[in-house]
């Protein structure tokens, strides 16, 4: 099998993952290291950062591997500039100018950056790569495979049966007919960024009626068979590189918001308009998916997969009977399954996302100490934690390797008691300074979460929410800093066997307020990545209002 | 002593010339590429198919291609 480096970059989120011997090593994203979010470039860091875990260099590695087919997807880009003609002109030359410029010579990139053999480099389909991640790190012995996401090379959706004998393929759907690139322009039309806002569209949509269902409805055909079809009289994102729908859509809609302007009660209702026609495409695909292949489970990958409220949907109403979604199933993630394929699709099945860059106790130290920080060593910083959690603080946690994905898992995360009503105005206003609609997410110990949680008496959904992946009804308002609107909840369970530091905090954390549950958001001020080295937490610290940072065995108390 | 701006040096001279180089650059390929749309792919727009819509079959699992 071999050592091999899987990478994926030149969209957004850019990362890297080494599997060696059939074993995953490490797995991260370029944005950590370069501190550039969403960073999309080369991730030279990432990839140094894998192979130094395995204390190797590129010449050791058996191959590299590519998470898509740039021949492939430069037929898409032109053909689609074909078929567009005449309107496509600006998007012809931009495209252009960034795939003949660039995106189109990876191997050439490879080869002159790194020094590996071009012999050694090979290319994995983009949807190929998703489906490899999410199945290969599925705890199922044979699974249906879907992704869904914005487009790769030509697919924007793909179904696969996967078993111990490998990945069959079985079909797909193409550009530009895409739930991803459907759910963006609504993205884009209520005034966020594509490719990040997307999550604050699923949470305003807790705010809204579905009140333009029809209309989005007459946008977008769902078949009998699951598949679904853009009216492409609507959109211009296959011929403009600025902008993605037409005047026919604003007609419908009304006009699009600006990224700083109000958000009315129309913007809302919009945002529920579209996430409920979303899950229903999504259940239309699944229910199919299933009836195809009599699977029993479901592993799921793509940028749509982390819409944690249509999968919370797949889990309640659809027929499998467990899922899975593989915690980055967004493109960074293609590397992952990139590498998993290179190396012949061992098994990994993710117990934990934690496959990033340590914490270093002697660094920390070093870093507490140039900075000038008043800082002690609890004899337990679990305990330590709890107790400035139950007094009110807000904390930022650093422990152990950084988690994959954009979700943070309890290795760089900022912590708070769920019980107040006031943490979530709080942890919005002072310390991630972001919009008040967005909810924030509980980790509650697995043992405890029926306790605060509505679960399927049967156990599905675990797999998703031990990463994160999936929404839940919530029992009361115990934990209301950590509910959405609809009081609901992103929930991650924590199991001591897997995260026992951090299961430990929540137990402490439980001794003392009777909920061993915590507020638990990712550790990054608004528009920055998440944090990666000490000084990066520590440097957070200073410039909010968080009260504390728990890197490694230190604990840090603000001076007020 | 009157404070006297510092003399353009070489290196900003060539920075000036540098990007108005890069200009001229995207001028001309915005040109060449507009010409290359228009004449050159135009005629072919025509032959290009429609989108495909429904179930397609799916692409061959392969690491060796970049197609």
């Amino acid at each position: 099998m071999g050592a091999v480096l899987g990478l994926s970059a030149y969209f957004h989120d850019a990362a890297a993952a080494l599997v060696v011997d059939g074993e995953l090593i490490a797995f991260a994203q370029e944005e950590r290291f370069s501190r550039k979010k969403n960073d999309a470039s080369m991730p030279a860091l990432a990839a140094a950062f894998c192979l130094e875990q395995a204390g190797l260099s590129f010449a050791d590695l058996d191959s590299v591997v590519w998470h898509e087919k740039p021949i492939l997807k430069f037929e898409r880009v032109l053909l689609t500039s074909l078929r567009t003609f005449p309107r496509g002109a600006r998007a012809f030359r931009r495209a252009m100018v960034s795939m003949v410029g660039d995106k189109l010579w990876v191997k050439s990139h490879l080869v002159s950056r790194f020094g590996v053999p071009a012999e050694r480099v090979q290319f994995s389909a983009h949807h190929a790569s998703h489906a490899a991640s999410a199945f290969a790190c599925s705890p199922f012995d044979r699974a249906a495979v879907l992704t869904v996401d914005g487009v790769g090379e030509w697919a924007t959706t793909t179904t696969w049966t996967a078993d111990g004998g490998g990945m069959t393929p079985r079909s797909e759907i193409h550009f530009p007919h895409s739930l991803g690139l459907l759910y963006s322009v609504f993205t884009a039309f209520l005034g966020f960024r594509v490719n990040s806002g997307e999550y604050k569209v699923m949470g305003l949509a807790a705010f809204g009626e579905p009140t333009y269902r029809e209309q989005v409805e007459s946008v977008i055909t769902l078949h009998g068979d699951g598949s679904f079809e853009l009216d492409m009289d609507y959109f211009t994102f296959h011929r403009s590189p600025d902008s993605s729908w037409s005047s026919k859509f604003e007609a419908l809609f009304g006009a699009p918001r600006r990224p700083d302007g109000p958000l009315e009660q129309r913007h809302k209702d919009l945002a529920a308009s579209i996430q409920v026609v979303l899950e229903e495409a999504v259940l239309a695909l699944v229910r199919q998916l299933h009836a195809d292949t009599g699977e029993e489970h479901l592993c799921l990958a793509g940028g749509v997969a982390l819409n944690s409220v249509a999968v919370g949907r797949i889990i309640q109403e659809g027929p499998f009977k467990d899922v899975f979604v593989q915690p980055a199933a967004g493109d960074s993630g293609g590397a992952l399954g990139a590498a998993l394929l290179g190396a012949g699709l061992p098994r990994v099945p993710l117990r934990s996302a934690a496959w990033g860059a340590p914490i270093d106790a002697d660094e920390a130290r070093r870093t507490l100490e140039e900075r000038g920080a008043e800082y002690t060593e609890p004899p337990d910083i679990a305990e330590a934690v709890a107790e400035r959690l139950e007094a009110g603080d807000v904390v930022g946690w650093m422990q152990g390797r950084f988690e994959m994905g954009p979700r943070a898992l309890g290795q760089r995360s900022i912590l708070a008691d769920p019980r107040p009503a006031d943490a979530k105005d709080r942890l919005n206003n002072k310390v991630k300074f972001r919009e008040p609609f967005r909810p924030f997410a509980p980790s509650v110990l697995a043992s405890f979460s029926d306790e605060l949680f509505e679960l399927p008496e049967d156990g599905r959904g675990s797999w998703t929410r031990r990463f994160m992946t999936s929404v839940v009804p919530a029992r009361d308002d115990r934990v209301q800093a950590a509910l959405h609107v609809d009081n609901t909840a992103r929930i991650q369970e924590v199991h001591p066997e897997d995260q026992p530091l951090y299961a430990r905090m929540l137990t402490a954390l439980g001794e003392r307020t009777g909920i061993p549950c915590s507020v638990n958001t990712s550790f990054n001020l608004a528009g920055e990545p998440i944090v990666n080295t000490p000084a990066d937490g520590y440097d957070t610290l200073v410039r909010c209002d968080m009260d504390a940072l728990a890197v490694g065995p230190f604990l840090v108390r603000k001076r007020r | 002593m009157q404070h006297q701006p510092p003399a353009p040096t070489r290196s900003r001279w060539l920075t000036a010339l540098s990007r108005a180089g890069q200009r001229v650059g995207w001028v001309m390929s915005a040109i060449v590429l507009t010409v290359v749309y228009y004449l050159a792919l135009g005629p072919f727009s025509l032959l290009a198919g429609r989108w495909q819509t429904r179930w397609q079959d799916a692409t061959p699992l392969d690491l060796e291609t970049q197609f």
